[in-house]
């Protein structure tokens, strides 16, 4: 029998069809989802039974003391994704240590900076977290974070322990308090290749920036490296140039480098220290062609690889504890790289990371105060089985990072143990100048007179890798195909400064 | 009651598509700069004239329009190449087949790690290989060379893109009738007036789809860049959506992102627009 259609189109479901089947499984599950979400509310009129005729026949019941009496206060801590083991490990011992506070590590990525700044502006900080010099700077503009010292006036106490040159650095521009405690601090120093610079007839490092314009010839003449100097360029831009600066300029003897008191330029000028320092380098790439165009390739590891595997000699804005990863066993170079103090006048920039704590959980009151203050003392300060104990106690925290991972500190003591420099050493760490390297380190890359909320993105960040509008600019200047003149390098510095004054105008200052 | 139907198809469409265009095109008419202390407000069109006269707006879009006449025509002469070239019936032709798809499995971040290294300053397989030939008499920093590091950027882009195309192109030769170039061999037709008479004219609709794709993907380029130059040297291969990225996560000047952003969006509609109005809309028949 045969019902006159095709065998395929009894089988098969029409398009109206099955719009209408569709459409009436959407429509009894929506019915279905809306009696259920309408059964599952709670009566919006007065309740129909009370609490006695519930609880009639169930025996009495002693309630417990009221949560918030008993439960430890939450503490989160923000990270960026290094060390994170170690962080996870540090709070640990932390929370087993001080029951009424629970420190909760949260990892806030690779793109630190935004992710915090994201959370500050949706109004969920973290508690306390870490900061580079541009975002401690950026937060106390925004009055988004509170000092220390107004939550723990002992806290100063600290600064006492610091190296001289990094305690300014440790004081907010703004009240002139100490705002948090370190979490690391090294020198951005000149490191060089012993080896090549014997090979080259040199028996000791520069000793100005001359000499090492000297060396760095002698050394490509001889064939040792074609371009013997590297530097990083990535986050490292603006330390290569306040220390060229600073070497080359006494900075017990000026109180600003680009800028006056009222954060106008005065960098634009032949004859300035940047200017001079912008010669310096062109005639170098230029001229003896020592330092390549190249050298806006190398980031931290790619600056830490060249200089371990030889391919360069000299290495400009090296961060101390990288000395370390170019001399390890691997390395070509091994045993061979060395610190050497910052030619000229010996004094160098650093570069740092401090513990900030947020306005936000300071207003909690003052039990998130109290729990805020112990958890950053145990990070950044001294302590006794977890506990503040400045007197006696121990960088349990800031020691570990230099134990694991060489990273250095603010904190004498710390540096200074015999158990560090011993640490050290056996990285290949030469500490003895090292250590002079940070009698003679000077805050004004951050207090020229004072970093501003564009200043990053305009010289470049600490914690950025993108760099400021400053490098691409002098990238311009570096990749020409003919030497730039005195006249090329003031019409850049002056382009520069525009830049500066049209951000400051942009800023509202 | 149809209507309704739609509703859960269009709810995420709306939610994820036209809602973050909408809100895009509120940044861009709103002063929003986290790194000042000035609340947003709003400035009309404050954040489209800043961009105009931003040399930095204006190099990357230049950097922009370069990248794009490099690759688009590119993609599509290589594409067809390779196509002409994989619908032959030759010994191996099945395995060279999945070979051309290979790359297209690839990242882009992976590909433009390989470029990088393969033109590294110090360690550059391409700088040994050079230096060997006796071309070069030191290391040379390619990537420090603005045209040079264009170029690398745009090898390393074409790498992955090209493979689509191709298969695109290769379904397009693949469906071309017999008898039509039997009727162009009956009719005297050499090798060069089966390709313009036959295999051209029939794959003319394809083209135009790849050539939108490649259009669009220049457009949208972001990867390679991050990798490989960062937007350097001096900015010449800053494109577009990386200085949208700069702009957005590093300057925090959701304001401008935004402007850019729309700016982005107008020119991808107008591409469309312009692609399809060449297809004539409506009369676009893909012969597959």
């Amino acid at each position: 029998m045969t019902t006159g259609k095709s065998e395929k189109e009894q089988t098969d479901v029409s398009r109206r069809r099955f719009l209408k089947i569709g459409a009436g499984v959407v429509v009894v599950a929506a019915a279905g989802a809306a009696g259920y979400y309408y059964l599952t509310q709670p009566p919006s009129g007065p309740p129909t039974t009370t609490t006695t005729e519930a609880t009639t026949g169930l025996p009495p019941t002693t309630l417990p003391p009221t949560t918030s009496a008993m439960a430890p206060e939450n503490i989160e801590w923000g990270i960026w994704s290094w060390g994170v083991e170690l962080v996870n490990a540090n709070a640990k011992i932390f929370n087993a240590n001080n029951p009424d506070v629970n420190l909760a590590v949260t990892d806030l990525g690779g793109a630190y900076t935004t992710a915090l700044y994201t959370r500050y502006q949706a109004g969920n900080p973290p508690d306390i977290h870490y900061s580079t010099p541009d975002v401690s700077y950026f937060l106390q503009y925004k009055k988004w974070l509170a000092d220390i010292e107004d939550i723990a006036p002992q806290a100063t106490k600290y600064l006492d322990d610091m190296y001289p040159g990094v305690r300014q650095f440790h004081i907010n521009p703004f009240t002139k308090k100490l705002h948090g405690l370190c979490y690391w601090l090294g020198p951005i120093v000149l490191a060089y290749n012993a080896s090549h610079i014997k090979q080259a007839g040199f028996d000791a490092p520069p000793k100005t920036y001359d000499e090492l314009a000297e060396q760095m010839l002698a050394i490509k003449k001889k064939g040792i490296t074609d371009f013997p100097t590297g530097a990083t360029w990535s986050w490292g831009f603006a330390y290569l140039w306040y220390n060229i600066m600073i070497g080359n300029v006494d900075p017990t003897t000026t109180a600003h480098y680009l800028f006056d008191e009222n954060y106008n330029p005065i960098f634009n000028d032949k004859g300035t220290p940047f200017f001079d320092a912008v010669k310096w380098f062109l005639d170098r790439v230029y001229v003896d062609k020592t330092i390549s165009p190249g050298i806006r390739e190398y980031d931290e590891s790619g600056i830490t690889t060249a200089l371990g595997s030889g391919t360069v000699s000299f290495a400009l804005a090296f961060a101390d504890y990288d000395v370390a990863a170019a001399n390890a066993s691997t390395m070509k170079q091994t045993g061979n790289i060395k610190i050497a103090m910052n030619p000229g006048t010996g004094y160098a920039t650093f570069h740092a990371a401090t513990y900030n704590i947020s306005k936000h959980c300071t207003d909690r009151g003052k039990s998130a105060q109290d729990a805020v203050w112990k958890a950053m003392e145990f990070a950044g300060g001294k302590t006794t089985n977890a506990k503040s104990d400045y007197d006696n106690g121990k960088f349990f925290v800031c020691k570990k990072l230099l134990d694991t991972y060489g990273v250095t500190s603010a904190y004498k003591a710390v540096n200074e143990d015999p158990t560090s420099i011993a640490t050290m050493e056996k990285l290949g760490m030469n500490t003895d100048v090292l250590m002079q390297q940070y009698q003679k380190l000077s805050s004004i890359t951050y207090w020229d007179p004072a970093q501003t909320p564009w200043w990053g993105d305009w010289f470049s960040s600490p914690s950025s890798e993108a760099g400021g509008r400053v490098m691409p600019k002098f990238e311009a200047l570096m990749t020409k195909a003919t030497k730039p003149s005195d006249n090329d390098i003031l019409a850049f510095l002056n382009d520069i400064a525009n830049d500066w004054n049209t951000s400051k105008k942009a800023a509202g200052w | 009651m149809l209507a309704l139907c739609l509703v859960p198809a269009l709810t995420p469409l709306f939610l994820f598509g036209f809602y973050p265009l909408a809100y895009a095109f509120y940044l861009s008419i709103t002063f929003y700069n986290l790194k000042t202390n000035i609340p947003p407000h709003f400035i009309g069109f404050g954040n489209y004239a800043a961009l105009v006269s931003d040399s930095a707006f204006l190099i990357s879009t230049t950097s922009t329009l370069i990248f794009a006449a490099l690759t688009i025509p590119l993609i599509a002469l290589l594409s067809l190449g390779e196509a002409l070239l994989l619908s032959n019936n030759f010994k191996g032709v099945k395995a060279l087949q999945v070979l051309a798809l290979v790359p297209w499995g690839i990242p882009v971040v992976v590909s433009g790690s390989i470029y990088r290294f393969i033109f590294d300053l110090n360690f550059g397989v391409f700088n040994d290989i050079a230096m060997k030939l006796g071309l070069a008499h030191e290391y040379i920093s390619w990537l420090s060379v603005d045209w040079i590091a264009m170029l690398i950027v745009a090898l390393a882009y074409l790498w992955v893109q090209t493979p689509l195309p191709t298969l695109l192109l290769l379904a397009g030769i693949q469906s071309i009738p017999k008898e039509l170039h039997e009727a162009a061999s009956i009719d005297g037709a050499k090798p060069l007036a089966h390709f313009r008479m036959v295999t051209f004219n029939w794959l003319k609709p394809v083209l135009f789809i790849v050539l939108v794709y490649a259009s669009l993907m220049a457009l949208w380029c972001f990867d390679p860049i991050y990798v490989i130059t960062m937007g350097g040297p001096a900015n010449f291969t800053k494109l577009i959506t990386f200085f949208t990225y700069e702009r957005m996560f590093y300057f925090l000047d959701f304001g401008q992102a935004g402007a850019v952003t729309i700016l982005i969006l107008g020119i991808t509609v107008l591409l469309i627009y312009l692609y399809f109005r060449a297809l004539r809309l409506g009369a676009l028949r893909l012969r597959v």
